[in-house]
């Protein structure tokens, strides 16, 4: 089945009849001897903390079961509670360009600012009065709801995801489809994801859309009965509304500083390709080394470099230890400061020139331990999940909102799974 | 070029990797072990990528796939 | 990048499982100690339907098999049946542990083959593999992992063979 060529003005990175038509045949092929997902119900309590002054809870939940022999049907729920200090810090409004491009396809003409009461910062107000208690500055709910199927040597799945937020809703499609060759030792899995974007920052009039179309291949392959290896490629095709107008471009004037709203290019086309091997060091552990290099049309390049040490501590505990480094330079936009108004600004510093590092700490207890000494271990439905992350990232320009270079975060998971 | 060196590289690994050996069904027993699976627990993993993602310019190639959201 | 996707896509949907090209010929005979100490052969159960099943305790299907491997044996045992489940675990303790905590005993023949020896003969392709050999040795049906939609094609399986 041939997909046609992108013909000048597609949007589709994959022709979507296409898709509906894969959509159709991986529901009525016939059934071969793979396997579903396992049916458990899985529940995590994340929290991540940082000293920008962002702390994000998320408690999460998913749940798999089985329709039929072929079928499994996957429900997941997740709630981020956001609380930044650069949420609670004063509002100002900036004159943005109006809805819509602007010529020659770009996104927003510069806006100047109405006057902030403070100039520190431009921020979205999360509501509320004084001398109320709030838990978060912003709630974002996420529902995902898929459907996994199996067809001849290979799986086939479908999945939907709404996520909502005060200033931000997302719409997406994903989809895999699967599929062994030589005996198992070789699968090859291809994945699309379609969003329908949509921003409206509270601090602005105005909606606007921002699309995400991604397609990616997988290859997996068994190389002995010690060691796994996997390719993945992806391309990402972003367009839309993709600045964060909370960030202001202050650039002084010969009076006052005037602020300005960042505009980004209207499109971003974004590769990534990365390998990854796992091998069995001994009967009791094994190590996962990773790769990635991406690069897209921003001038981003960066490396990802990673690994993950894992060794059961006795049947029923395994620890892994994983470190993990990366690299990026900066986008052809991007500057520490602006000495007058350009086509393109921003204040992003994901857009900077960036190291970053991370040390990763899991614990899983699995249970089924009848000489456990706590009373629910003893269950071999049971699964537990411990996990610790230090973070620390480098940009060689400071912060927005901090003025400092250097993030450190902490994020940790606590989680339960339940095979039923 | 050096893009499209890279991912031709990667191709022709696998490929050649893939004609290198083949494991029967019945020697897979160190494989089944979960410190074998390369996501084992992929929620977890989509989860902590989720940060990662809002931090750092780059996307894709980690096996998972997600939705949007208005993270900064 | 459209014509790649669509290229990988027809690789992907263009591979079908094919018929074990087994069936019909000769059972490969083999030899084996049960774990119970005590040495067995193929020819041995020659006159009888044989059922032989390819099975590992890190085999999550085939764990889900064996309860109906003992209802199928309950069901036969009266009849010239026989079920032999060859274990390929490396690891015996871990089968053992297996079968100790499965809620009835098995009481058809379970060989252990933690050298891996046996599989080798019929080419299994996947695990579980199930092989019915009729009474003159021959090797009729086949079965490649294991759901429960296959029990009912199993008993009329048997139940064809048993009356030739």
């Amino acid at each position: 089945m041939a997909l046609p060529a992108n013909k000048a003005g597609d949007v589709g990175v994959v022709n979507w009849r296409a898709a509906v038509w894969v959509c159709i045949i991986g529901f009525i092929l016939p059934l071969s001897g793979q396997q579903l997902p396992d049916e458990e119900l899985q529940a995590n309590f994340s929290g991540y903390f940082d000293n920008y002054q962002v702390t994000v809870i998320y408690p999460n939940f998913a749940l798999t079961r089985h329709l039929s022999e072929s079928t499994a049907i996957t429900g997941r729920y997740l709630v981020d509670l956001v609380s930044a200090a650069s949420i609670r810090a004063g509002t100002g409004t900036t004159a943005g360009g109006e809805n819509g491009e602007g010529d020659d396809g770009e996104f927003e003409k510069p806006g100047q600012s109405t006057g902030g009461q403070q100039a520190d910062v431009v921020t979205a107000a999360s509501g509320g009065g004084e001398g109320q208690i709030r838990l978060s500055d912003d709630v974002r709910n996420e529902f995902v709801l898929g459907v996994t199927r199996l067809i001849p040597n290979g799986t086939f799945a479908l999945n939907g995801l709404y996520s909502k937020e005060h200033d931000y809703s997302s719409r997406t499609i994903a989809g895999t489809i699967s599929q062994d060759f030589a005996e198992k030792n070789t699968t090859l899995q291809l994945g699309f994801v379609r969003s329908w974007d949509k921003v409206f920052p509270i601090s602005k009039t105005w909606t606007r859309g921002a699309n995400v179309e991604t397609a990616d291949a997988t290859f997996s392959q068994i190389l002995s009965t010690r060691l796994l290896s996997q390719f993945i490629f992806s391309y990402t095709k972003t367009n839309g509304q993709l600045a964060d107008v909370y960030r202001t471009i202050k650039i002084a004037g010969p009076d006052s500083v005037i602020e300005y709203d960042p505009v980004s290019p209207y499109n971003r086309y974004r590769r990534a390709v990365s390998s990854r091997i796992v091998y069995r060091l001994n009967p009791l552990s094994s190590i996962t080394l990773g790769y990635r290099y991406y690069w897209d049309s921003w001038d981003i390049r960066s490396h990802t470099i990673s690994s993950l040490y894992q060794r059961h501590l006795s049947r029923f505990m395994t620890l892994g230890v994983g470190f993990r480094t990366y690299f990026q330079n900066e986008a052809f936009f991007f500057k520490s400061e602006y000495a007058a108004p350009e086509q393109y600004m921003t204040a992003d510093s994901k857009l900077d020139k960036t190291y970053s590092t991370q040390l990763e700490l899991k614990l899983t207890v699995d249970g089924g331990n009848e000489d456990g000494y706590l009373p629910f271990i003893d269950n071999d439905r049971l699964q537990y999940n411990f996990g610790l992350n230090w973070y620390r990232r480098h940009t060689d320009s400071p912060d927005w909102f901090t003025g400092l270079n250097v993030l450190s975060a902490v994020y940790f998971n606590v989680g339960i799974r339940y095979k039923f | 070029m050096l893009k499209k060196l890279i991912l031709m590289g990667f191709i022709f690994l696998w490929v050649w990797l893939s004609g290198c050996a083949t494991v029967r069904p019945w020697e897979r027993e160190s494989l089944s072990d979960p410190i074998m699976i390369m996501d084992e627990n992929p929620i977890d993993s989509g989860v902590k990528q989720h940060y990662l993602d809002y931090r750092e310019g780059s996307v894709g190639a980690t096996g998972e796939q997600s939705g949007g959201c208005g993270c900064g | 990048m459209s014509k790649i996707f669509g290229i990988l896509l027809v690789i992907t949907l263009a591979v079908f499982p094919k018929d074990a090209p087994q069936i019909g010929q000769p059972a490969p005979p083999f030899q084996g100690t049960t774990f119970d100490g005590k040495k067995i052969e193929l020819n041995d159960f020659k006159g009888k339907v044989v059922l032989l099943d390819f099975w590992a305790s890190w085999c999550v299907p085939c764990r889900e098999e064996m309860p109906f491997l003992i209802d199928l044996y309950n069901r036969y045992h009266k009849s010239p049946f026989e079920i032999i489940a060859i274990n390929i675990d490396t690891k015996l303790d871990n089968a053992r542990k297996f079968m100790d905590q499965l809620s009835e005993n098995i009481r058809f023949t379970v060989v252990k083959d933690s050298e891996q020896q046996i599989p080798p003969k019929y080419q299994i392709n996947g695990m579980p593999t199930s092989v019915l050999i009729d009474k003159k040795g021959i090797i009729r049906f086949w079965h490649t992992g294991f759901k429960a939609s296959y029990k009912e094609d199993y008993i009329s399986e048997i139940d064809e063979l048993l009356k030739e």
